[in-house]
Formats: C-alpha cells, structure tokens, sequence
C-alpha cells in the first residue's frame, strides 16, 4: 500500500472526491487483475534508481522471484553482472528516449529455468511535468519458439543436404499457369541453366527423348483428369545427345471442383538402373545363345566321334580323313563361340573370377606338355626356364590356363624354326611369365593393335585365317580383371616375347601402370 | 573270380541325341544305362534302379539337375549316388554352383567323351 502511496504522489496525482477515488479504485484493481493476470512478464522500475516498483504473476513465475524478492531491488541484485549492464544499459536509453524500445532478442538467466530468450519492450512514464518517473518493460518469453525455429531450420537444412546429397531435384507445376518451379538439383539433372532455360510443360516435353514424348504426353493427359499422383521415368537427350534416365514421382492437388491445381513431386536420375537392367538382359541373352548353340554343337561332335572311333562299325581311312576335317572345324566353331561369348561377358562386366591359390609353374608345364604334340609335329623345341620351388598366386585357374595356353599355343603357330621359352620369376608382390618365340614377329605399330579384338596383324591374317581375332584381346581382358598387365614385344624378324604380370595376391595392390 | 555285375548309370538329358549317342557310348564300356528325359521319371527310375552314378542335365524341362539332386540327398538309398552335371550354359558360375550343391564333377557340353569317360571311371572305382 505504501508503495502505491508512492507512486501516487509520483506522478503528480491531487486528492479525489470520495466517488472519483471509489472509481479510481475500481480501474486500479481491474488494471492489476490485469497486469497480474496476462501471460507476458510486466515490471515497473523507478526511473532514478531503476529499482523495481512492481512485478506481476507471470514475471515471478519466468524469473522464478516473487514481487517482494524484487522490490526495491534493481537488476544487480539478481543477474549476472555483464546481463545486468546491458538491462541498465537499454533502461537508461529508454527513460532519454521518447520511443518505446522493441528488443527482439534479450537472453536472462532466471533462477530455475536457466537461460531464456525474452522479447521485450520498454517505454518510460512520465509525471505530469512530462519527466520520465517509471521505466515499464513487457517481456515475453520466446524460448520455445525460438527452439522450434532453430529445430525447424536444422531439419530443412538437412533435408536440403540429403536432397543435395541424393541428387534428387524437388519440382511444383502450376498447371493452370503453366509453371513449372525447379530447385538447383532439378535444373542439374536435365542438364539445363536457370539462365538459359524456362521450364514449362514444351520445354520440358521438348527436352524428352521423341520415342517418350507419347506416353509422357498420354499419362500426364490422364493423370491430371482423374489421378492422385503421377510417377512416369522416360529418357531426355543432353546437350551431348547422350541419354539420361528419370523418374518422377509427383502428388496432384485438385481445386473444389475437382480440377487439377498443381502437382508437386520430385525427379532423381535412373540410368544407372537402366544400364543394370540392360546388363541383366544381355546377360540373360548371352547364356541362351551359349546354351542354344552348344547342345546341336555338342550333338555334332559326338556323333562325329562315336563314327571314327568305330563304335557304329568299321571306316575306312578315306571316311576318317573327312570325319577328322570335320571334328576340327567342331573344334574350331566350339573355340570361336567360346571366345565371342566370353568377349561377351568380359565386355558386359558379368564375367566373375573364381580365385584360388595356384602354382602357375605346374599350370605351365601342365599346358608345355599339352602343347608338346604342336611343338613336335613342327620339329621346334620348348624350354621352361621357371624360378625355383613353386610360383604360387591367386588366380582363377580355368581363366589363367585359358590365357597361358593361348600366349603357349600363338607362340608355336608364328614360329617355323626355333624355340619357344616360357620364363617365370618373382618381382616385388607380382609373378611374371614372358613367353619368347623365334616367330614372325610383328611391327611396332602392331604392338597396341594385337591386344585389340579382331586386331590380327597383317601376316597373322595371311598365314593363319582360321583364328578368331579374339584370343588377345580376351587374354587381355582377363589379365586386367586379374589386376595384371600384359604387353608384347617384337624385334621383326627375330620373334615376339610376350609378359605377364600377376598379383600374387588379389586385393594386396594396386594394378600396376599400364 | 566271379564276374562283377555291370555298374548302372543314369543318365537325364531333354535332347533324345545327347541322350541317344551318350546311351551308345557308355553301353559299349560295358555300363547298364537307364536314360530318362525329364525330372519326373528320373526320379521313378533312380528309386527303382538305385544307380552307381548319374549324369545329370541342369535345364530340364519339368525341373533342374539342381533339384534331382536335392531329392537324391533327401534320400537314404540314393544320398550317396555320385552325380555329374553336364551343361551347354557355360555363362552360369558353374564351379560355385557345382561346389554349393555338393556334385561331383562337371562337363560343359560340347565336351570330350574321353574326359566324361574318365570322370565316371573316377568315381566309380
């Protein structure tokens, strides 16, 4: 009561008839019902000292102080010392100041909430000599909301890293306007600058490759009548006419009379999918033609066989003589569709490797004496010069036999007088195998071309058509997925040494420059 | 010595040749061959006949050499039958696939009859 007293006589306030101070009572108890009844702290700080004077309900529940905890006090009593300068700070601004005072952000440390953001705003009152007697501040408390913003601006951000991340573009079409809204991603997957490029529906429609545009143009008609979503993929052209694959998948949002408003979805690049796909399909076609061509081949061949070796009754060696002719030209047909398919498979990435710890010095001499029979027929001579004890690497045996046996058997087909030799030896983490022969040889020029399929040199050709041109190039291809090299060299005339270089262990290195 | 009956082999294949010339051939080695066309009767004779070995074909056309030899797995009296497959799909991971259905061996058609021949020998004796 005494400090209303005060405030009374500090504002300048005469004395009241008996009826007007009754009324002037009734406005006071109905103003601090409402000061003490509204969400938002109030105070009221005496201009000189800047002492509280008043503190309403909602104050003393933010601070965690009652109204007589404060009294009489100012700010030093309660805050730290540096929160306490910037308070009086802004007080003694406000009370020179004739504008009420709007500070957006205002952090406080209170006695059990800890620190919270407030947003507050001061203005002073004056006596009736219009001297600023009272600073009166309104406060609310913006923690909450300020976390929830932040929350907020944390996820968007996040979702704009993940979409960033995703490659996939966000994109809202105004149907009725024709506008279509892309983000940075969207512009990026079609290839196109917002500088140079509008979208709309023809522009878009335009950038889809012609054998798409129908279905585009007859799903979206559909869609945009009766549907709840669109979700079409189609392939555009890139300003390098290659293709790109995308998948949209949008929401439609209807108007009150049903009609399509916008739709609002997003797009994300599916070419690597697509090539999956036309992976697995080729795949798939390879192993058909494999088993379509080798049940008749293998019918043939037997047939073939089971007539030389007599088993259906006796031939004569005119009969033989042909019968042979016709099981190696078997033989050849059976080389040639396994070198075309395992090109095929090479070639589509779908050959698999199945490593197993080998010793490529027995491997050698095993293939040298399945050779031999050539070697003799030619009155040539193979010498194996191998390191000592075994040569053991991680190979896949079947493919690596395929590779020494082709290196083995080409070396004794370009060689009419000489020698082969076949030498192995260790080299830092790698086995190495040169195959020399004392051959044909081949030029400089031919030296990249022979590892290229169909690349048989000039004189290979003349001398040997019967080859498939795809032996090197598929030695080649399985030395590379061994993360091997292989290379040649020709002095011409003087023969061809052919290298190989293996990991001795798969996974342990890096392939060694090519 | 009494003379040792003749081994039996069973042999599946969908192509009649294959199974004709294999048939051909094997007899002349002395074996006792049952020569089945399908999963189905395969299965019939394998139960009847309890083989020494069999030489399996993958792609049937009721089901595949895979799933012969799981039945004959299944099975006390035929868990033990040695089994060949022989394929014209050489693109599949043969060796794997032959590995992880416990087979014997394996021949990729068009293949040497000499080298089945061997195979078979193998196991047998």
């Amino acid at each position: 009561m005494k400090n209303k007293k005060a405030v009374k006589k500090k504002l300048g306030v005469r004395s009241k008839s008996p009826s007007e101070i009754k009324k002037l009572r009734q406005e006071v108890a109905f103003l601090n019902s409402v000061i003490d009844n509204i969400p938002n702290m109030v105070f009221l700080k005496e201009a000189k000292s800047l002492k509280f004077v008043r503190f309403n309900r909602a104050g003393e529940k933010l601070l965690g102080y009652t109204e007589k905890d404060l009294l009489g006090k100012n700010d030093y009593d309660f805050f730290p010392k540096d929160e306490a300068d910037f308070f009086t700070k802004k007080d003694r601004e406000v009370l020179k100041s004739k504008d009420v005072f709007d500070i957006t952000e205002e952090p406080i440390q209170t006695r059990k909430k800890g620190l919270r953001i407030l947003h507050t705003k001061k203005c002073a009152l004056y006596d009736l000599n219009g001297k600023p007697a009272y600073l009166l501040g309104i406060s609310e408390d913006i923690t909450d909301r300020k976390d929830a913003e932040a929350k907020l601006a944390e996820s968007e951000k996040r979702l704009s890293l993940a979409l960033q991340a995703s490659q996939i573009g966000t994109w809202c079409w105004q149907v009725q306007a024709d506008k279509l809204i892309w983000d940075e991603n969207s512009y990026k997957l079609f290839g196109v600058t917002p500088k140079k490029f509008t979208p709309n529906y023809a522009s878009v429609m335009n950038l889809i490759c012609p054998r798409d545009q129908e279905r585009i143009k007859k799903t979206l008609t559909s869609a945009l009548l009766a549907g709840k979503e669109y979700n079409q993929e189609f392939n555009i052209f890139l300003s390098n006419k290659s293709e790109r694959g995308i998948a949209v998948r949008s929401m439609i949002d209807r108007n009150e009379v049903g009609e399509a408003v916008s739709l609002t979805g997003i797009c994300w690049d599916i070419t690597e999918q697509q090539q999956k796909h036309a992976l697995e399909v080729k795949s798939e076609m390879i192993s058909m033609v494999s088993h379509e061509l080798r049940t008749p081949l293998h019918t043939i061949k037997e047939s073939i066989s089971v007539i030389l070796e007599g088993l259906t009754g006796s031939v004569n060696s005119e009969q033989t003589e042909v019968l042979e002719t016709a099981r190696l030209c078997i033989d050849r047909l059976t080389r040639l569709i396994n070198n075309v398919l395992d090109f095929q498979k090479m070639d589509a990435g779908i050959l698999d490797l199945d490593y197993e710890k080998t010793d490529l010095n027995q491997l050698i001499r095993e293939i040298a004496g399945i050779e031999l029979p050539n070697v003799q027929k030619k009155n040539l001579s193979i010498a194996l010069e191998l390191c000592a004890g075994e040569l053991t690497a991680e190979i896949d045996t079947d493919k690596m036999i395929q590779v020494l046996t082709n290196l083995i058997h080409n070396a004794v087909k370009f060689t009419e007088r000489g020698a082969i030799t076949v030498k192995t030896r260790k080299e830092q983490g790698f086995a190495k195998i040169s195959v020399r022969d004392t051959g044909i040889g081949f030029s400089q020029a031919d030296a990249d071309k022979i590892f290229r399929e169909f690349g048989q040199t000039e004189s290979s050709r003349k001398f040997f058509p019967q080859g498939t041109g795809l032996g090197l190039a598929i030695s080649k291809k399985i030395v590379l997925q061994h993360q091997g090299k292989i290379w040649a060299e020709s002095k011409k005339p003087l023969g061809s040494v052919f290298h190989v270089l293996l990991p001795l262990k798969q996974g342990a290195h890096d392939s060694p420059t090519a | 010595m009494t003379p040792q009956p003749p081994k039996k082999i069973l042999i599946v294949d969908d192509e009649t040749d294959t199974l004709r010339l294999l048939r051909l051939r094997l007899e002349k080695k002395g074996y006792q061959i049952t020569a089945c066309e399908n999963g189905k009767d395969a299965l019939l004779e394998a139960q009847k006949t309890t083989p020494d070995l069999a030489i399996l074909d993958i792609k049937l056309s009721d089901m595949t050499g895979y799933d012969i030899l799981k039945k004959f797995k299944a099975n006390p009296a035929l868990k033990n039958v040695p089994v060949i497959f022989s394929t014209a799909d050489a693109s599949v991971a043969l060796k794997q696939t032959v590995r992880a259905h416990e087979a014997n061996d394996y021949v990729i058609k068009p293949y040497d009859a000499h080298q089945l021949l061997k195979k078979i020998e193998a196991l047998l004796h």
